[in-house]
């Protein structure tokens, strides 16, 4: 198996050890495991004499006082210079003494004449009943916070020793059930290598505080406390959510040298993000990034984008309660294209349905939940044109922000050349009526279509006459056209990039595109691949729009390629039978031509 | 005792998460006033960070709030900049 040299080469060839959670801080260490059992002791239910009722208020207010002081002095000790574990521990001190959990949970001992522990259980349900209606993913998470903070108190109650991280006193990965940010925050002045929990994701806080401190962490790794044991050698890995148990010597050594390898090769990679993207023999092709946020264009700069080759718009329609407006549109579009500016920042317009559905447009009485077949429903550009108001909207956004830079707007899901019209016309009697009103926009605004759609590719010579610019999403491209639903486990294995299929499509969209003049990109997944990129690259496309991450490794390989190899690359994988050829081809011709790229394993 | 009362809407993108409950409580407290959010769901405290995240509230809600205190007026245009995205 061929792989490039960065993460996606995987150093260690048995995978028969291997236990697959979510890398959710970056870095690769090897340790001993320290498993911390979770712990299920909590107090039973007992009731109190009328006479104790206020001596267990006052114990109850003594353990969250303790709680306090005990989150106050991490503070000091070790937050100084940590705004993100600074906040976290802020909003978990006012946690403790929220009326939901202080008042509450005093309110309980003295009416129903119970224990604190019991009462406490009792306020947080009543909390976690309350969260667990949020819909929103982000405010929803905050319970495993909560939890946190009882927690601490209820260790208090119970006359814990001490954090649990207290006896450590060798550099181990520890594993938990789950850890909270105070804990994280611990095993940075402990020394501890890594961790690995059976809860939480990429945005829980303490995940957010590895990060901060640079603590390699797996999360989400079900059962881990049970299939591993204290003293077991393991190796952790934060990028890929790889975790081996008790490796052999050999694979010791492999992965030992992939985080030497990977470590050099990072700070190599880095010396392309100011460099430009072309081959040593002048030809260029523009690497742009996908996102979905604004607040991912720092990522975009980072790491050296030409560009915004996709923007999905989805995120503002459905981030909220109600629908965003004309003016809020306007300002989160203008402030992309003119921070991006003189950058090309492509944005997509709305593309719903399919795998995207929501029910959150419920004003035209549009079900999109009741489709049968969701991915061949009313979806994209066909909602689009169905919901007049709503796409007048975000035209009316698109055309006022396009005066501030190189705005390029995308409808999606184009399958026949009656709805680039009639798109383009709803454009025109836009731009008539913003001219009435005397707001400026650009009347030249690039306007392209997305190539995702087989019918497109059979027409593109037509299309092309419509448009100023294509760009071919691979992902609904294969899937539509190889008839594969990848979310299907029976059929998943059958979706392949490099099907012969695939790829005349796409040189057929660039060779449509380049004989009427226009520009052809691409945004799927596979443009962010290196081991597609010299294929996509021989097949002429102009723009690779790929995760921001991905572009300085995909700009070497351009850097290292000649104009003339390429297209002759291009030409040989057009002439394979079958996916597996191409594959084949690759593994002999990429090592050869890229031996700095890519190597065997 | 003045009290005031100002319709809001949140600007903040990612709505109101843990950082802003905690300014909320933080600016009650500075300004010695109490203050409760109002929404079309309930009416909440907010020294309550758990209430105040319990109304979920995300980009586009539109609330009331409300401060009673001599720095009323003072921790409102505070309130309004913060849920405007804006650093205070």
């Amino acid at each position: 198996m061929m792989q490039g040299r960065d993460c996606t080469k995987k150093p260690v060839e048995s995978e028969e050890q291997a236990l697959f959670g979510v890398g959710a801080s970056p870095g690769i260490v090897t340790a001993r495991a320290q498993v911390f059992k979770r712990r299920t002791s909590r107090a039973a239910w007992r009731r109190l004499p009328p006479e104790m009722v206020e001596r267990e208020v006052c114990r109850f207010q003594e353990a969250v006082t303790e709680a306090e002081q005990e989150l106050q002095k991490l503070r000091v000790t070790f937050a100084d210079d940590l705004s993100d574990a600074l906040s976290i521990i802020d909003s978990h001190i006012l946690m403790l003494k929220d009326r939901m959990i202080l008042g509450r949970t005093i309110e309980i001992i003295r009416q129903e004449s119970i224990n604190a522990e019991w009462a406490l259980a009792k306020a947080l349900g009543r909390v976690k009943k309350k969260f667990e209606t949020i819909a929103d993913p982000y405010i929803k998470q905050r319970f495993s916070d909560v939890k946190y903070v009882a927690d601490r108190i209820f260790g208090l109650l119970s006359g814990r020793e001490d954090d649990v991280l207290t006896d450590i006193s060798e550099k181990v990965i520890v594993i938990g059930h789950d850890f909270s940010p105070e804990d994280t925050l611990h095993m940075q002045a402990k020394n501890i290598l890594g961790f690995i929990t059976e809860e939480g994701g990429v945005t829980s806080h303490t995940a957010i505080v590895a990060r901060s401190l640079g603590i390699p962490a797996v999360v989400g790794l079900e059962n881990i406390t049970c299939l591993c044991a204290s003293g077991d050698e393991i190796i952790l890995d934060g990028f890929s959510g790889r975790v081996y148990l008790n490796p052999t010597p050999v694979q010791l050594r492999q992965y030992r040298e992939y985080d030497k390898l990977h470590q050099s090769f990072s700070e190599e990679l880095s010396l392309y993000i100011h460099l430009a993207s072309e081959t040593p023999d002048g030809h260029r092709v523009r690497l742009a990034g996908n996102i979905e946020m604004t607040d991912e264009v720092q990522a975009v700069l980072r790491y050296g984008a030409e560009g915004i080759g996709l923007f999905r718009s989805e995120f503002d329609f459905f981030s909220r309660e109600l629908l965003p407006d004309e003016e809020t549109l306007t300002r989160t579009y203008s402030e992309l294209v003119r921070t991006l500016a003189p950058q090309p920042v492509t944005i997509r317009t709305l593309d719903i349905g399919g795998d995207k559905f929501s029910n959150r447009l419920p004003h035209n009485g549009i079900r999109l939940d009741l489709e049968r077949n969701p991915a061949l429903g009313l979806r994209s550009i066909r909602y689009s044109l169905r919901d007049p108001t709503l796409f007048t909207m975000q035209l009316r956004a698109l055309l006022r922000a396009s005066v501030h830079g190189n705005l390029r707007i995308l409808l999606p899901m184009i399958s026949s050349s009656s709805e680039v019209r009639c798109a383009k016309g709803m454009v025109r009697q836009i731009m008539n009526k913003l001219d009435q009103e005397e707001i400026p926009f650009d009347p030249e605004v690039s306007i392209g279509i997305m190539i995702e759609v087989p019918s497109a590719v059979i027409l593109a010579d037509i299309l092309a006459d419509e448009v100023d610019f294509f760009s071919i999403g691979t992902n609904d491209l294969i899937q539509y056209s190889l008839a594969i639903d990848r979310g299907n486990q029976y059929v998943a294995h059958m979706y392949e990039p490099f099907h012969p299929a695939v790829l005349r499509m796409i040189k057929q969209t660039v060779a449509a595109g380049h004989r009427r003049g226009i520009e052809v990109s691409m945004c799927g997944e596979m443009a962010g691949d290196v081991v597609s990129a010299p294929v996509l690259f021989g097949l002429g496309l102009d723009e690779l729009s790929m995760r921001p991450s991905a572009i300085p490794h995909v700009r070497r390989i351009l850097r290292c390629s000649e104009h003339r190899q390429l297209t002759e690359l291009g030409r040989a994988v057009l002439g394979c039978s079958d996916g597996g050829e191409v594959r084949n081809f690759l593994t002999r011709y990429l090592p050869e031509n890229y031996p700095q790229e890519f190597c065997c394993s | 005792m003045t009290v005031l009362q100002k319709e809001m809407k949140v600007g903040i993108h990612c709505g109101v998460h843990g950082r802003v409950a905690v300014k909320l409580a933080e600016i009650a407290e500075k300004n010695k006033v109490d203050m409760e959010i109002i929404s079309e769901k309930e009416q909440v405290n907010c020294r309550s960070i758990l209430e105040v995240l319990g109304l979920a509230l995300v980009q586009g809600s539109h609330i009331c709030v409300r401060a009673e205190g001599k720095q009323a007026a003072k921790a409102l245009i505070t309130v309004k900049s913060l849920l405007a995205g804006q650093k205070i």
